[in-house]
């Protein structure tokens, strides 16, 4: 069941309706039913996994509160972990596990394989279930011991597509609190979602036949052309990531749940570590959290290079969690490399800009526009198919051709609809954004909502974009 | 919690509305009608003009009919052979004709999927001049791909919604079309056909009953576009499929009559001043007459219209003769091949030849 289905605006008034006629503290029952169904309807294989990847967490943490020792703690947890990981691993990773079974020999195996069909939001709540687990072991939260208020957490249906990825103990606070209708956070929540449809369905569906025909034969078209579509992909995976974020959010907001936000305007950060800090939050700070810092903890009596070390390693494993090819391995060694630039001459760079104030002003200017064209680059790798793919790409935009195909689909609209959506994100940025909207008078107030709507419903073409987000 | 229930309500009446009026066209249309109704419709006597405006099922619907009544005798091919109609025959006749079929390959799966036992005696093949070119390329849609209901209710409504209302405010259909029934007892599903008295007919053939031009003919000549993109050979693979074509329909026992259909007088004429770039086109029938003739095929090339006479008001655009236009070509036909004479209808002759009185005047007689 996809954001966009009728399924799920049928399932989601259901559990609106179901939510207010049971007792406040029952609804962790509503909606873990809610969400079981929401997945159920997917695959009911699949709905087995998740309730056996929610027990093995569950039971971990509990094995952990109920350990004498530290030796029989860290045993439960690298079991939990390990099993979990495994599992992630072998649906995630089924079609390089293939590859390297073919290679090895074993053709049984390698069918077995490549027969595995990725459950959706496997990453998602397998880091949910993860961080859960290592939060326990070191002691930030206790291990739930109601066990329908823990399954909810992995299962909550508006994050188990797409995230956001949110911690158990922000997420348990709020699901064992009595919840109560509140007609403004409803009001809100729907507003929130209507604005990450029109992201996903207008701005992402204009921009993907620009991406997609010129991505497919980038040889065909002018190098203005590719290059117009190297940014339309970042402005489409943008729109289309962070509308899911929206919808995800406004439904969990709908169903009394606040989620933590997973983009900030990323695209105006004056360099890559605040880049990562606005985009696609929840991962970046799991993986720091969870990777990073234990790492470069490990690491720190090697300087500079145990840093290097702990952000390479953190990088590879964001451009890994995408997917296991060479493009993903490119594209998160790629922003290792942006990274460590980024960190070790920030100070001296700084310092330089203190020194001629005059030239800070034209910085603040330049230095979004640098970040935003490396993230171009390394967003080549994320959508071309093969690393030879990428490079098709990038020597289109360089051989710097003006006969061939010009950019298709109807550019104009596509920055129309880009604009639009970031004076949405400006407004959303700022209370007092928010406060002109709720200030409004009525009819203009619905003339917007109204514009938003019929926009999604006049450019909603057939799922011909589908979510860029959620196969991963 | 009541208030905003009522407020979202009352938001969505506006949204509600609009769709609930767009699906009102299309199901009083017509157009959410499920694709087997064509081969419903024909079982009833009553006749009718199937013209959806917003989907093209035809490949589906034809191949259904002739699965469903296996006529005797069936015209094949794009677009350009949907004007052969019922009258022209003595025989049971159906125009499988489709635009969706825009490739040689699509015609060799249609004779596929004639069921064994149901072979007509005649099939009229119309060997579109595209089919032919090295280099033209089309989609690899099934054109046999029937609509699903789910595709034709609510899928519909919520992707062609739009389209409706641009159409309404562009002219092209009325409220009136859709609540007045014409008094002449034709059954007619779909916007096309209620609103502008176009469509297929029960006979598969296709009403066309407006003039368009040649500029957009001409205009794709000069700029090598679309079904006159430039092409000096001709496709080894199509003339495979046509010997595959030719072989089984030998074999099953059909009949076979290949033609290559006509050119409105000045497209021809444009054409054959791109002699050098449509080489393929000149090659053709030289190419296509010995095939034929081994494998027991009629064979005729009707490309310039002036073999048969067809003037230009023979034609409703560059490409596609007008019902009068294949009357002619279809005596014209019959004239030079006498096998072809005992499928032909005696009405069909005598109106061609009345006709033919009419346009040359009294004086034609001297």
């Amino acid at each position: 069941m996809l954001f966009t289905s009728a399924k799920f605006f049928v399932l989601l008034a259901a559990t609106v309706l179901a939510c207010s006629i049971v007792r406040p503290a029952r609804r962790h029952v509503v909606l873990l039913a809610a969400s079981y169904a929401f997945y159920g309807v997917w695959s009911m294989p699949y709905l087995l996994l998740l309730a056996g990847a929610t027990l093995v967490a569950y039971g971990t943490a509990r094995l952990i509160d109920a350990a004498r020792t530290d030796a029989e703690r860290r045993y439960a947890l690298v079991a939990g972990v390990l099993i979990l990981l495994a599992t992630l691993a072998a649906f995630k990773y089924s079609g390089l596990l293939a590859s390297l079974a073919f290679a090895a020999g074993s053709e049984h195996a390698a069918s077995v394989f490549s027969r595995i069909v990725m459950p959706l939001g496997i990453s998602y709540y397998t880091f949910k279930l993860l961080s859960y687990v290592l939060d326990v072991y070191w002691g930030k939260m206790e291990a739930e011991r109601n066990l329908t208020v823990f399954a909810l957490y992995p299962a909550f249906f508006p994050q188990i597509l797409s995230g956001p990825i949110q911690r158990a103990d922000d997420f348990l606070s709020q699901i064992k609190r009595p919840i109560v209708n509140d007609p403004d956070a409803i009001t809100s929540g729907l507003r929130l979602m209507l604005f990450g449809y029109f992201k996903m369905r207008v701005v992402a569906g204009l921009l993907a036949p620009i991406v997609n025909q010129t991505f497919a034969e980038p040889h065909v078209y002018s190098s203005w052309a590719v290059l117009v579509a190297s940014y339309a992909f970042v402005f489409q995976l943008y729109a289309d990531f962070s509308g899911l974020t929206d919808i995800a959010i406004g439904t969990g907001r709908i169903l009394g749940v606040e989620s933590p936000p997973n983009f900030n305007m990323p695209f105006t950060a004056p360099n890559m570590q605040a880049l990562w800090r606005r985009w696609h939050m929840t991962l970046t700070r799991w993986l720091a959290d969870y990777v990073f810092l234990p790492l470069r903890m490990a690491l720190r009596s090697w300087g500079t290079f145990g840093i290097a070390v702990a952000i390479t390693v953190n990088f590879i494993a964001i451009g890994l969690w995408h997917a296991a090819s060479w493009t993903f391995l490119a594209f998160g060694l790629l922003h290792a490399v942006y990274m460590c630039v980024s960190v070790f001459t920030l100070p001296r760079r700084d310092a330089f800009f203190a020194r001629y104030p005059a030239l800070a002003i034209g910085r603040r200017v330049w230095a979004p526009l640098v970040t935003f064209q490396l993230w171009t680059i390394s967003e080549i790798l994320f959508r071309a198919d093969s690393l030879s793919h990428a490079g098709t790409v990038i020597v289109s935009i360089l051989a710097f051709r003006t006969s061939g195909l010009g950019a298709p689909g109807s550019l104009a609209l596509a920055v129309s609809a880009v604009a639009i959506m970031e004076v949405v994100h400006w407004i959303q940025a700022r209370e007092q954004g928010l406060r002109i909207l709720h200030a409004m008078p009525i009819v203009p107030r619905w003339c917007l909502y109204y514009a938003c709507l019929f926009a999604i419903m006049i450019f909603d073409q057939q799922d011909s974009t589908g979510f860029i987000y959620v196969k991963f | 919690m009541f208030r905003l229930i009522v407020r979202l309500a009352i938001f969505l009446i506006l949204p509600a509305l609009v769709i609930a009026l767009a699906g009102w066209v299309l199901h009083s249309s017509g157009e959410l009608e499920s694709d087997d109704a064509f081969v419903q419709m024909r079982r009833e006597s009553r006749p009718f003009l199937w013209g959806t405006a917003y989907s093209d099922t035809s490949g589906y619907q034809k191949l259904r009919t002739v699965q469903a009544e296996a006529p005797e005798i069936i015209t094949l091919g794009s677009s350009r052979v949907q004007q052969f109609r019922d009258e022209f025959f003595n025989g049971r006749f159906f125009n499988a004709g489709s635009g969706s079929y825009l490739q040689f390959d699509d015609l060799l799966a249609f004779v596929r999927r004639i069921p064994v036992g149901g072979e007509p005696r005649l099939l009229i093949v119309g060997l579109d001049h595209k089919f032919f070119n090295a280099r033209w390329t089309s989609r690899v849609d099934d054109p046999f791909n029937p609509h699903t209901p789910e595709r034709l209710w609510w899928t519909m409504v919520r992707v062609r919604w739009s389209d409706v209302y641009r159409d309404y405010f562009a002219g092209k259909f009325s409220i009136a079309d859709l609540t007045h029934t014409r008094p002449d007892g034709v059954r007619r599903v779909g916007l096309q056909a209620v609103a502008r008295n176009r469509g297929y007919h029960d006979d598969g053939s296709y009403t066309w009953d407006w003039w368009e031009s040649y500029d957009r003919d001409l205009r794709e000549i000069a700029n090598d576009e679309d079904v006159y993109v430039y092409g000096s050979g001709i496709s080894d693979e199509t003339m495979a499929e046509l010997e595959i074509l030719l072989t089984e329909c030998q074999r099953r026992g059909i009949h076979v009559a290949g033609f290559l259909p006509p050119f409105a007088p000045p497209v021809y004429q444009a054409l054959k001043q791109r002699r050098g770039q449509y080489g393929y086109m000149f090659e053709l029938p030289a190419r296509l007459a010995p095939v034929f003739e081994r494998l027991g095929g009629s064979f005729a090339d009707f490309t310039n219209p002036a073999r048969c006479d067809i003037q230009r008001d023979g034609f409703y655009d560059g490409q596609h003769a007008s019902s009068p236009g294949y009357r002619r070509l279809w005596r014209c036909w019959t004239e030079s091949d006498p096998r072809l004479l005992r499928f032909s209808s005696s009405a069909a002759h005598a109106a061609t030849r009345h006709e033919t009185a009419t346009r040359e005047g009294p004086s034609s007689g001297k």
